[in-house]
């Protein structure tokens, strides 16, 4: 064994907790909970969103059978694959496909990464759910190419008919048409995989101090925007690394080699900055913890050793006894560059299904073959925590969470139901 | 959640941008979120827009209810046929509105209590937007950022504020119970 692969204990047994967690959070029609974000929250509803979650949910547990060949997981593999079939709205896009604005459909790179994680899977349905699995994959893309296709740029937008390009949604669209051309051979959805990259290279910054990195965002396909966020970049890579195998075009490596440079240039000890802006500063909270899965998956795609990554560390370190990880640190100094963060915010410890679904993909990756997955060890948690600077005492079990300030319980969420009680604002923003 | 939908139109033409879509959501998740818990189990919903219906329909199919209580959306009370219903949910529109007034003339009228009140999509909130676009013509993404934190922030208000948008959730005097969730925390 590697030496760095001391940890794989570790990570094993953190996957059958995880895996116990998200068990919790399945309730009636799919993975529900409520979602804390950068750009912002969805604390009232806490369904079944079917958003990015089902990505690293379906690639992780399918991950898991192949190399374990134990039942269990091709089961929570059907069972999931059953909870996207019946989660289109209206024959169209998905019903709460817009994560931390759910619930809302036409999410992106929700859409598009939840039909990766189909189409990832499809090895472990039987004839008649892979049928249908391909169909929903074909439906969903359809229609995101119908309401995203910019025809007069020829390109692929954000919104329906606002021109913009987001570099990293685009990546995760051109991952799953990848995907979809791989099991179909219908060529137009290359034609599209390719479109999308090749707007991601567009907003890649080539000199400089962060050359290798990709801006945020394109208003109106313009330049871009400045905003380097290593989390977002990250996501570019694995799209990058199969639009290269599949096409044989070798700027699409390149392009993720790139990325990965500055990804390991803008890593300070053991974690990632929020953002980096590209003319001054940086917002460094919140800094993701259970979203680094995605990070270190991008890195071990480049062919890095991530096993004695000190960022590996400090995410197998901060898994919570219930099983789920914490979403980040510094949430109640968001946007700002201070050095340390001035204390443990609720939304820091609230765990995320769409978040956690990105640790469960990398670890089921990174174990070898034929390995034994322990028995679970969780508990229930509880855990000080600030709430917009009050005391507060933040709590989880099998079956609920809760917040309670100052004697009063103001979030309470029986996971089980698809609306989370609150006394307060109206939090979703 | 059973869902009757139709629409009141308060307005020739209802506004349409992303700011008045975020309130939408906003006002839905709260109406759903509200009735939700209070066992309701068929809304009856006069909406003062045609392009909010689909807002309320995506949560109506989301939401499997939990009790059979029936509640009203309505642009006012004055619709609502003494103790038919259990609860209604107000939303007042029509440019910037401040609310307080009218709400207190329909408790005076029809004894129904106002349980929580919001104020969606502030002018204040929208005043973040001056900042938000000087920062991005002169390529400053970081103030943007941060002006665009305080514009969410001030987006839904539990106090009085000039708004585009208020919403009441109301009960019958007699139904209301002795635990008053609105004395709420704010930001």
């Amino acid at each position: 064994m590697d030496k760095n692969q001391s940890r794989l204990p570790q990570v094993l047994q953190a996957i059958a907790d995880l895996d116990d967690w998200f068990q919790t959070m399945r309730q009636a029609g799919g993975y529900g909970g409520p979602v804390a974000h950068w750009w912002r929250h969805s604390l009232l509803y806490a369904g079944p969103a079917f958003d990015w979650r089902y990505e690293g949910i379906l690639t992780g547990y399918a991950t898991l059978y192949r190399k374990t060949g134990e039942p269990v997981w091709m089961h929570r593999v059907r069972s999931t694959v059953s909870d996207l079939l019946e989660g289109q709205f209206r024959a169209k896009g998905f019903k709460a496909s817009e994560f931390e604005a759910n619930p809302g459909t036409l999410g992106t790179p929700h859409e598009a990464a939840a039909v990766s994680g189909l189409l990832n899977s499809l090895d472990c349905l039987d004839a008649e759910l892979e049928s249908r699995a391909i169909s929903l994959a074909e439906s969903i893309l359809r229609n995101l190419v119908d309401n995203l296709w910019d025809p007069r740029v020829r390109g692929f937008n954000d919104r329906p008919g606002i021109r913009g390009r987001v570099p990293n949604k685009l990546a995760t669209f051109a991952e799953a048409l990848l995907k979809y051309y791989e099991v179909t051979r219908k060529p137009e959805y290359l034609d599209y995989a390719r479109t999308c990259l090749d707007d991601v290279l567009k907003y890649q910054i080539k000199i400089g101090r962060y050359a290798g990195a990709v801006h945020q965002y394109g208003p109106n396909a313009g330049e871009g925007d400045g905003r380097l966020f290593p989390y977002y970049n990250a996501r570019c890579i694995p799209a990058l690394l199969l639009g290269s195998q599949i096409m044989g075009d070798a700027r699409y490596e390149e392009a993720a080699s790139d990325i990965a440079t500055f990804l390991r240039l803008s890593l300070e000890d053991d974690r990632w900055p929020q953002i980096i802006y590209a003319d001054s500063g940086m917002a460094r909270w919140p800094s993701w913890i259970a979203g680094v899965g995605d990070i270190l998956r991008a890195m071990w795609l480049v062919g890095e050793n991530i096993w004695g990554s000190p960022a590996l560390v400090r995410l197998l370190n901060a898994q919570l006894k219930s099983g789920g990880f914490p979403t980040a640190e510094g949430f109640a100094n968001r946007g700002t560059a201070r050095q340390e963060p001035s204390g443990i915010d609720w939304l820091d410890v609230l765990p995320v299904s769409g978040w956690n679904d990105k640790v469960l993909r990398l670890f089921a990756e990174m174990i070898p073959m034929q390995v034994k997955i322990p028995d679970s060890d969780t508990s229930d948690v509880e855990m000080k925590v600030g709430f917009y600077g009050m005391p507060g005492q933040f709590a989880e079990s099998s079956t609920g969470l809760s917040l309670d300030v100052r004697g009063r319980t103001v979030v309470r969420w029986c996971k089980n139901e698809p609306w989370v009680q609150t006394q307060f604002r109206p939090p979703s923003l | 959640m059973k869902l009757t939908l139709s629409t009141r139109p308060v307005l020739p033409r209802a506004p349409d941008n992303g700011a008045h879509r975020l309130a939408w959501a906003a006002i839905a998740d709260m109406v759903f979120a509200d009735a939700y818990h209070a066992g309701v189990g068929e809304l009856v919903a006069h909406l003062p827009m045609p392009e909010m219906e689909d807002a309320f329909a995506l949560r109506a199919e989301l939401t499997c209810p939990k009790g059979n209580r029936s509640a009203l959306i309505s642009s006012g009370l004055y619709d609502v046929a003494d103790y038919e219903f259990s609860r209604v949910y107000t939303i007042e529109h029509g440019g910037v509105v401040r609310g307080r007034i009218r709400a207190h003339a329909s408790v005076m009228q029809h004894q129904w209590v106002a349980r929580h009140q919001i104020w969606v999509y502030t002018l204040r909130s929208r005043l973040f937007g001056i900042p938000i676009r000087l920062a991005l013509l002169a390529g400053r993404p970081r103030f943007a950022d941060q002006m665009s934190f305080q514009s969410r922030r001030a987006f839904v208000s539990r106090r009085p504020a000039l708004a585009y948008y208020h919403v009441t959730v109301w009960e019958p005097l007699e139904g209301v119970s002795g635990d008053e969730p609105d004395a709420a925390h704010d930001e």
